[in-house]
């Protein structure tokens, strides 16, 4: 994925947002976000230019309206700015990549002491 | 000099292995060539998003890329897509095709199944048929699969169907705690119950291990090689004769002909090198799809190879229960209602409910989540703590009402990475198949009800669409009557004495069962067939 550092931070505090951290690790702490990138690098990097425009404008309204970036916006905040946006496809789109990230393992179970024979 | 042998067998998969054992172990040099690879466990790893059930991203056991087809919608839009997108109806291509990596659910058809015609009359716009051969012509064939592949299960419960001959040779996996609340549901209902037959080993078998009841069957191969499909049984036995040749990666153009006799098989290397070889015999086992693909390829058989495509809609029903159902017992089904399966109403047919294989969260977050779960915040996340364990999902098939205009044609441009013209798709279910979904749907409902489901969700099938997938069938169907069939009672192209058709292709109607224990059973017959008179 060519894109910049920052739009990766957004990224991960949106991953964040979307599966919140609680006294489980959010979406935005395990590799989530590592999975949403493959995928928008990969067979949805036609959707890269809507994702930039997204995470712009997003940012460009926290500034304007808080003073700062997205990425150090109290969650509260990044919420109401999300709840703004969510209906938007590729806000959906992003989500879904991020669920399939927090809820799948690339690995499956692993072997523990004994011979894959399969 | 071009290689000669006295069979080629066209596809490694479920059909394909039982005729190439068959044929080798009666003494015949066999020639079996398969378009995938032998994948390794390794290799078609455990991906939650890249496997034969959750095609996210892809998918682990073929076909991959270069291997495109095209779909026409209603309105004649057609499309170009690959072996992970929607529409492409894939099965796994690999040795042992799609049982490689598949369910196992060793379902034997209803006799019914074999009688839709004669039962329920012929819907108009639809291809309804009767199967040549009847339950009672495959029950030898349903009980030789069985005891060679290896089932589990118990057939002292299969009351909708005769006595079998002998019980299968292991008993059932064990039950779940999903299976006991809808065993006691259905004794409540006054339904029937059965112990859902798998092709997979309750105990040490075969000189493999017994299940590990791991969360990882369907879609993926398994650990222990305790899931039996052709690789790890009909497959090593035709290389064990000495006899069988398996060639991988070589995909078959088209078969062979001189002076309108089939002499052979033309397939490519990944050189794409064509390689011509002889053989007195050709069986053609590579699926539905491909199956009518080669056929149509290589100018064989009439205007009915490619018809009737065919799978089986689906109806899925998730209850939300008080209690966990989740125990974590792998593979999943363990019982199954038969009731429901004809009869009822004035719809044809009916179909087989049951619970379905231990869900992936991925899975259940992709597939089955309630309708109106917020797509992120702190709801979201919740839905999935509260609800995941405490899932009960009731799948099943009904059987399918072919369509003539359900089919697999040749795309007039579009070629694959060999150069060889691609399956085209097109057409739908008939709607009556709709119907009887709708009918299954109230009765898993009914079910889930039973079972004191506080929420219950899943809509019932409303359109028709293109069904085949992992279960597709019906590309050459089998019949007495030339002008309505592509092959015969014992799975001969008509017209060609020297070529046959051993998979799903050849299935007249789906059943409203997993189709892969029938397919085997048939090729089973065909071949049997074949080799006493050879």
């Amino acid at each position: 994925m060519d894109i910049l550092d920052p739009h990766i931070q957004m990224l991960r505090a949106i991953a964040n947002r979307v599966i919140p951290p609680d006294d489980t690790p959010g979406a935005g702490e395990n590799d989530s976000v590592g999975h949403a990138v493959e995928i928008l690098s990969g067979p949805l990097s036609p959707r890269l230019p809507e994702l930039r425009k997204l995470l712009d404008d997003l940012n460009v309204r926290a500034k304007v309206e808080h003073q700062t970036r997205f990425v150090d916006l109290d969650t509260d905040l990044q919420d109401a700015l999300l709840k703004t946006v969510d209906n938007q496809p590729i806000f959906v789109q992003v989500c879904e990549l991020i669920h399939e990230g927090y809820w799948a393992s690339p690995d499956g179970q692993r072997t523990a002491g004994f011979v894959i024979k399969g | 000099m071009t290689a000669r042998y006295d069979a080629i067998v066209v596809g490694a998969g479920a059909g394909g292995g039982v005729a190439a054992c068959l044929l080798a172990e009666a003494g015949k040099r066999v020639l079996l060539i398969e378009r995938g690879s032998s994948l390794t466990y390794e290799q078609i790893g455990r991906h939650h998003l890249k496997n034969q059930r959750v095609i996210a991203w892809g998918h682990n056991a073929g076909p991959f890329a270069g291997h495109p087809r095209v779909t026409v919608n209603a309105e004649g839009v057609e499309k170009i897509v690959q072996p992970w997108d929607l529409g492409y109806q894939p099965n796994a291509a690999t040795v042992g095709g799609g049982t490689r990596v598949y369910g196992a659910q060793a379902w034997r058809f209803h006799p019914l199944d074999f009688k839709m015609a004669s039962t329920y009359g012929v819907p108009p716009g639809s291809s309804l048929a009767d199967w040549p051969i009847s339950y009672q012509d495959l029950e030898p064939y349903y009980d030789k699969v069985e005891h060679e592949l290896g089932v589990s299960g118990d057939s002292s419960g299969m009351t909708h169907l005769p006595a079998y001959a002998r019980d299968y040779p292991m008993p059932p996996l064990p039950m779940s705690r999903k299976g006991s609340t809808l065993r006691k549901a259905a004794a409540a209902l006054g339904w029937n119950t059965v112990h859902v037959p798998l092709a997979v080993n309750s105990q040490p078998w075969n000189n493999r291990a017994a299940c590990i009841h791991c969360q990882h069957c369907v879609g993926f191969a398994c650990p222990v090689d305790g899931k039996n499909g052709t690789q790890n049984t009909f497959i090593p036995r035709a290389l064990a004769t000495g006899r069988c040749e398996l060639l991988t990666d070589m995909m078959v153009e088209r078969i062979d002909t001189r002076d309108g006799r089939a002499i052979g098989v033309i397939y490519v290397n990944a050189q794409k090198r064509r390689i011509a070889v002889q053989s007195d015999v050709i069986v053609v086992a590579a699926g539905a799809v491909e199956s009518a693909r080669l056929l149509l390829n290589s100018g064989i058989g009439n205007d009915h190879v490619g018809r009737h495509l065919q799978g089986h809609v689906y109806v899925t029903v998730t209850g939300l229960m008080r209690e966990q159902m989740w125990d974590g017992i792998g593979p999943g089904p363990t019982t199954a209602t038969t009731r429901w399966s004809h009869g009822h109403g004035d719809v044809i047919g009916g179909g087989m409910l049951a619970d379905d294989f231990v869900m992936l969260p991925t899975a259940f977050w992709l597939k089955h989540r309630k309708p109106g779960t917020p797509l992120w915040g702190q709801a979201s996340k919740d839905f999935m703590r509260e609800s995941y364990t405490r899932t009960l999902d009731i799948k099943g098939p009904i059987q399918d009402t072919p369509s003539p205009d359900a089919r697999v044609t040749l795309d007039p441009k579009v070629k694959d990475m060999y150069g060889i013209p691609v399956a085209r798709l097109s057409g739908t279910t008939h709607i009556e198949s709709i119907r009887t979904a709708q009918m299954l749907h109230s009765k898993a409902v009914e079910w889930l009800r039973a079972c004191d489901a506080v929420e219950i969700w899943g809509d019932a099938p409303s359109t028709p669409v293109l069904t085949g997938h992992q279960h597709q069938a019906g590309t050459c169907r089998m019949g007495d009557d030339p002008e309505h069939s592509v092959v015969d009672a014992l799975g001969r192209v008509h017209g060609h004495d020297n070529v046959y058709v051993a998979d799903t292709s050849v299935h007249v109607t789906n059943g409203g069962f997993n189709p892969f224990l029938t397919a085997m059973a048939v090729a089973y017959r065909t071949i049997t067939a074949l080799t006493a008179r050879w």
